[in-house]
């Protein structure tokens, strides 16, 4: 029977435990994943995923109940309203009808009913939320990443957008498919890299990538450095498979860059001082640009050795390894003199410019 | 977040400290500052009825609105930094006759500019109304860290002043001079703002007792 083989049709829809999401039962699937997904009628097992599909349809259910007093406080405020007016109209007039006096009736009963209505549908909505499983939230941390990189693109929208949009659970439904680990259809190339041995372009999780270009950095300054104690600190913090922040402190200089990368291509750098972010422990928005000029023109040079260390043809690894190094020659910032003029400060600022391959230090109005 | 130097301007090449004031005003517009607001450095100092206790100064500052820095006279402690309750404290302990304010309180009022990274305070220095000098007080905010600051704000001092390296070092307070040698027994660098009102004792108390 063709409605109960989706293969036949040249519809392929995934397995059914294929869908399952590697944290919820910790175990890989065991099916491959298929070429074109089903988009329109994700085929997720309610036995398999029962927390998820309860908590979409108490979402739903709460809608619906939204709606209902939506639409009863609606008819209550039309109502008052008419009664308002029959009120002054009855005063302009001496006489009072026997049709007015019904007609209030009718209004008093009908708001009677639709606050008895609305009182029902608040009851409801309660029940609704008590029943709904918070926990289960903790298993869509792939989707929550996803909406923080789609938020990222749209400049850190993100608390908005879940403000915002009531049909969440539709899109959170329409999406799942396309997040799933071992999926990644955004990369369609790779499905066909497979057997390729050289690759220009990095696809899959790109954190393991970065933390060997880190772990190299690491090993490479250990063995200049004379000293024991480290001078400078980096850690990487995973947004999403392919959205990740370096923080890379420099104790010397007291500063803290932090680098926003999609794979391992810097999107937006940010330079603060060390301290500042003991003002926001708790409330830390990493986000916000620094406050001072020399610190704010050093981002922007960063951003330009970004750009200068990886030409086109270069491998990811290779440019990121190369701007890690360019980096650690600010450790010394405060202390060094311009090469040109021989001085710290020229117009209040200090040298920022580093030269991508020399190193050395000038003031920007020195190079020209 | 901020490492700061507080200096004595000299006025004798002016008629007045007045005169002195909007001078190195327009210099330092002309250089490039910006006007933010105006700042204030307080000093009152208490003395004790009782026998065997000590002066106690109290300061405040415009840029640290809500505390008050508090140092006991001949003592080796370090400064207090408390929130402005303490000088309702102090004021409690005037009424109860523990202590007693003989000298007007020591202001310093001017001008707070900025310029790139750095916050300069230039202001006058008043007693009773009458105007006894110029104080300069310039903040590197960009870091904390007191040796390398101090070099950035000496050459800005060198730019400004037209002067001399050592003429600079000369015009430093012994506090910072202290500070600055007792930084080499620490490993911790890290500047805090006690050390600035510190140096306006230096500049205030020893003002008070060539006056007193």
């Amino acid at each position: 029977m063709m409605m109960n083989n989706p293969g036949a049709m040249g519809q392929q829809g995934p397995p059914p435990n294929s869908m399952q999401p590697m944290i919820q039962g910790g175990q890989p699937p065991a099916a491959a994943a298929p070429a074109y997904p089903n988009a329109a009628n994700p085929p997720m097992n309610p036995q398999s995923r029962p927390n998820q599909s309860q908590n979409d349809d108490i979402i739903a259910r709460c809608l619906v109940q939204t709606q209902r007093l939506r639409e009863s406080l609606q008819v209550l405020l039309n109502k008052t309203k008419q009664a308002a007016h029959l009120e002054t109209d009855d005063q302009s007039s001496s006489a009072t009808s026997l049709s007015s006096n019904s007609t209030q009736s009718s209004i008093r009963n009908n708001i009677d009913r639709r606050l008895f209505d609305m009182s029902q549908a608040l009851d409801q909505l309660n029940s609704l939320v008590e029943q709904y499983d918070i926990k289960a939230l903790q298993n869509q941390w792939t989707l929550i990443s996803h909406y923080n990189e789609l938020s990222y693109e749209k400049q850190g929208t993100f608390m908005d957008e879940w403000a915002s949009q009531t049909k969440w659970a539709d899109r959170l439904a329409e999406i799942s498919p396309y997040i799933h680990p071992t999926i990644q259809f955004y990369r369609r190339s790779n499905q066909r890299s497979i057997g390729f041995t050289n690759r220009s372009r990095v696809d899959g999780p790109s954190a393991p990538l970065i933390d060997r270009i880190i772990a190299q950095y690491d090993a490479q300054q250990q063995q200049q450095q004379q000293s024991a104690t480290k001078e400078y600190s980096i850690s990487l913090q995973r947004l999403s498979d392919h959205l990740n922040i370096i923080e890379f402190s420099l104790f010397r200089a007291g500063l803290d860059i932090y680098l926003y990368l999609r794979h391992c291509t810097v999107e937006h750098v940010v330079v603060k001082p060390l301290n500042e972010k003991k003002q926001f422990a708790t409330n830390f928005n990493n986000k916000l640009a620094t406050n001072y000029r020399a610190l704010d023109i050093i981002a922007g040079h960063i951003r330009a050795a970004a750009v200068f260390y990886a030409p086109f043809g270069t491998q990811p690894e290779q440019a990121l390894s190369k701007l890690l190094l360019y980096i650690g020659k600010y450790q010394p910032f405060h202390a060094q003199k311009c090469v040109v003029c021989q001085k710290h400060l020229l117009n209040g600022l200090q040298p920022t410019w580093r030269d991508f391959k020399t190193y050395e230090c000038f003031h920007q109005e020195c190079l020209n | 977040m901020v490492v700061a130097i507080v200096i004595e301007l000299p006025t004798d090449l002016f008629k007045s400290p007045a005169e002195a004031f909007d001078n190195y005003l327009e210099k330092l517009e002309k250089g490039g500052a910006k006007k933010t607001r105006p700042f204030e450095v307080e000093l009152t100092t208490y003395n004790p009825i009782i026998p065997n206790s000590k002066i106690v100064h109290v300061l405040t500052h415009s840029e640290y609105p809500a505390s008050s820095f508090a140092y006991i006279d001949h003592s080796n402690t370090q400064m207090l930094v408390a929130d402005n309750t303490f000088i309702a404290l102090m004021d409690k302990l005037k009424a109860l006759r523990v202590f007693d304010v003989r000298l007007s309180k020591t202001r310093v009022r001017g001008t707070r500019l900025e310029y790139q990274d750095f916050v300069i305070n230039l202001g006058t220095v008043s007693q009773m109304e009458a105007t006894k000098g110029l104080v300069l007080e310039v903040a590197f905010v960009a870091m904390d860290e007191t040796r390398d600051g101090y070099c950035l704000i000496q050459e800005f001092l060198q730019s400004f002043l037209n002067t001399t390296k050592q003429k600079i070092q000369r015009l430093i307070t012994e506090q910072l001079s202290m500070w600055l040698r007792s930084l080499k027994d620490r490993k911790d660098n890290e500047y805090n703002p006690s050390v600035t009102l510190l140096q306006y004792l230096d500049i205030l108390g020893m003002r008070k007792q060539s006056n007193g």
